[in-house]
């Protein structure tokens, strides 16, 4: 068998690899490298220490690489041993091509090539698009490991207790508050849902180019530890000197009924699917439980998190003739595995309707209550992802009518097992989330109505996001268009609300991006 | 300083057969200081292998059970983070125990005696 390198003439030039650019300038044959003749596949991505010898399509295990680090990290917590950056190109190499969702749509390159890993990662993706346009791949990072594995008690992170709508981040920038944790530092200092942020210590944020002043607004908007103090100012004239602190948030910060002439209709605001939202979502169900004929659902600002709270949700909600013993969940990894979980080494086996708490803050094992409904009404955005979606799709796949309030959601069928190597925490796409008809194809989110393209159209209304009300007043525009579509099945035109509107009838509304974690920094920057 | 004394081991063993004022019973921590809010941060991280921890100020005052859970995701292009956990958080519970307030990690089952700490019954 004889296997055609594509080793560029620059590799001859580098000494560590000088013996591939000598079997490169002899014979572009695997054979002539010293294997191949008897068919198995070596010389592939050899270490640097055995050689070169890169051939396109042809993979050795990650294992064989795993942890071999040009900089390998001192301590017996660390599985690290001397290697190169070949080593850990390679790693990557072998690792992408076994779990990677859409491996068989990168192109395979020379991992010899590559000095600095993380451009080489960033290399190793498909480039396809979905119908809308849009990076197919638009969910893979890196980080330092040690970043990566910190904790925080669930629910807390160091802010200020502002969550940031970010509607444009070159000027001119609009930047506005969409939530204020009730007690936070922002609450005491009068700070508002709705009021755009004009400066960050004096510093004009809307037009500012600036990089060092960036640096600062940048800080301001998401300081790194509690004590940090920075003056914000606002439109209507409001100058709030705030110290960050950890805060605590609720998940489940607003659960309330409303009357109505068709009966009484519940809304739970549900902003995170942390390990404490386990108890607060029992509790909110129970008190909703036997009280009320349906169901908004606000996950406008709910980015996911926990699947198991999703499950746990979506059963707490549906009729549960509907959800026992089906299918919320499965997770489908390329077709090299479709029956093993390539990371786990466990069979795969879907994730149904828990009917039971987990145990991540209830005790574990008690039986969760049931609105037992075959509707649900949910309020979504662009910010409503991942395990978000999952609930909608889990219910969808149970033949629970979800009728859908508000904007597009962001389209995350996906996840990932983030993966440590040499200090590095490498994540990518490795998993499809499916409901119990086997449906996961919503990389295009659902949509209200029709006319997002490629996105999932489901019944509803495309209303944009009210922000001169705080969540939970029928008079707020999406919960407003909620309680009317359930009672007419109409959509209103709201007066004062450009792109309110009529359901599908314009183009999709927009939330604005809205950062959720503490480590997500320099989120604006400059119009160049 | 050290903020935790160290790994207290056979806690069954004091208990005995009876209850007495030694029986280990949930806790809670009273007016927590930097002193205790330190000692607490150390013993939380050396339980998971000396990761960075964030703790809020009134940490187990309120109930006996600490949860903690990756704090940190993000993505360097689109920032999206993940949205489908699959992993578990870390439990911790306090106890009190003749006056003095263990840690207890649930998962390892590692018991540590937090130092400069004032706890009562939960």
């Amino acid at each position: 068998m004889t296997l055609r390198t594509h080793i560029p003439l620059e590799k001859a030039t580098n000494t560590s690899q000088s013996a591939a650019g000598l079997c490169l300038a002899v014979a572009l044959s695997l054979s002539a490298c010293g294997g191949g003749n008897d068919g198995s596949p070596r010389d592939i991505n050899r270490s640097s220490s055995e050689g070169e010898g890169w051939v396109k399509g042809e993979f050795l295990p990650a294992d064989q690489f795993a942890h071999r680090c040009a900089d390998p990290r001192t301590g017996s917590n660390y599985p690290d041993r001397a290697g190169s950056i070949l080593d850990e190109n390679n790693w990557l190499r072998s690792w992408v091509n076994d779990t990677y969702l859409w491996y068989d749509e990168v192109l395979d390159r020379d991992p010899g090539l590559y000095t600095e890993t993380e451009s080489y990662f960033r290399l190793l993706r498909t480039t396809e698009r979905t119908e809308s346009g849009r990076s197919k791949d638009d969910f893979r990072f890196t980080m330092p490991t040690h970043e990566y594995q910190a904790m925080a008690q669930s629910g807390v992170s160091v802010g200020y207790g502002i969550q940031w709508a970010i509607h444009s981040p070159t000027p001119p920038r609009d930047i506005q508050v969409v939530y204020v944790e009730p007690g936070s530092p922002a609450d005491e200092a009068g700070v508002k849902r709705g009021q755009k942020l004009t400066a960050v210590n004096g510093l004009d944020v809307v037009h500012n180019n600036n990089t060092a002043a960036l640096a600062i607004i940048n800080a301001g908007l998401y300081p790194a530890q509690a004590g940090d103090n920075y003056e914000l100012k606002f439109d209507g004239n409001l100058n709030a000197d705030l110290t960050a602190e950890a805060i605590t948030s609720s998940p489940v910060p607003i659960v309330k009924t409303f009357e109505t002439e068709s009966g009484t209709v519940g809304y739970l605001l549900f902003n995170d699917h942390t390990a404490v939202s386990e108890q607060a979502l029992v509790d909110a169900i129970t008190s909703l439980e036997g009280e009320v004929m349906d169901l908004i659902l606000d996950l406008r600002y709910n980015g996911g998190g926990y699947l198991a709270i999703a499950s746990q949700l979506s059963y707490m909600i549906a009729d549960t003739r509907l959800t026992d013993g089906k299918v919320f969940e499965k997770l489908s990894f390329n077709d090299k595995h479709p029956d093993v979980n390539p990371v786990t080494d466990q069979p795969i086996r879907p994730m149904n309707f828990y009917s039971e708490t987990v145990g991540l803050s209830a005790p574990a094992g008690e039986p969760l209550p049931s609105l037992q409904l075959s509707r649900v009404y949910v309020i979504s955005g662009s910010n409503t992802c991942s395990a978000s979606e999952a609930i909608i799709n889990g219910l969808r796949g149970v033949d629970v009518d979800v009728i859908l309030i508000g904007a597009t959601t962001c389209g995350k069928p996906y996840g990932f097992y983030a993966q440590d190597n040499c200090g590095t925490t490498y994540a990518m796409t490795q998993f499809r989330g499916e409901n119990e008809k086997g449906f996961g194809d919503y990389s295009e989110g659902f949509a209200p109505g029709s006319g997002a393209p490629g996105a999932v159209s489901l019944p509803g209304c495309s209303v944009r996001d009210d922000l001169r009300r705080q969540l939970g007043d029928p008079e707020e525009w999406r919960l407003a268009a909620a309680l009317q579509y359930r009672e007419s099945e109409t959509c209103p035109t709201l007066s004062g609300g450009s792109g309110a509107s009529m359901k599908g009838t314009v183009a999709p509304v927009e939330d604005g991006y809205i950062p959720r974690s503490p480590a997500l920094q320099n989120r604006i920057m400059t119009g160049d | 300083m050290r903020r935790f004394i160290g790994v207290v081991a056979l806690m069954g063993a004091l208990s005995g057969c009876q209850t007495t004022d030694l029986d280990p019973v949930p806790g809670l921590i009273v007016e927590p200081d930097a002193d205790s809010r330190a000692a607490l941060s150390e013993a939380v991280s050396n339980a998971l292998d000396g990761v960075d921890v964030l703790l809020a100020p009134n940490a187990l005052t309120e109930s006996s059970v600490l949860i903690l859970e990756q704090s940190h995701y993000r993505a360097d292009e689109n920032m999206h983070r993940q949205g489908r956990r699959l992993d578990q958080p870390e439990h911790f519970q306090l106890l009190f125990q003749g006056g003095a307030c263990i840690l207890v990690h649930k998962d390892s089952g590692q018991h540590q005696m937090l130092a400069d700490t004032e706890c009562k019954p939960e």
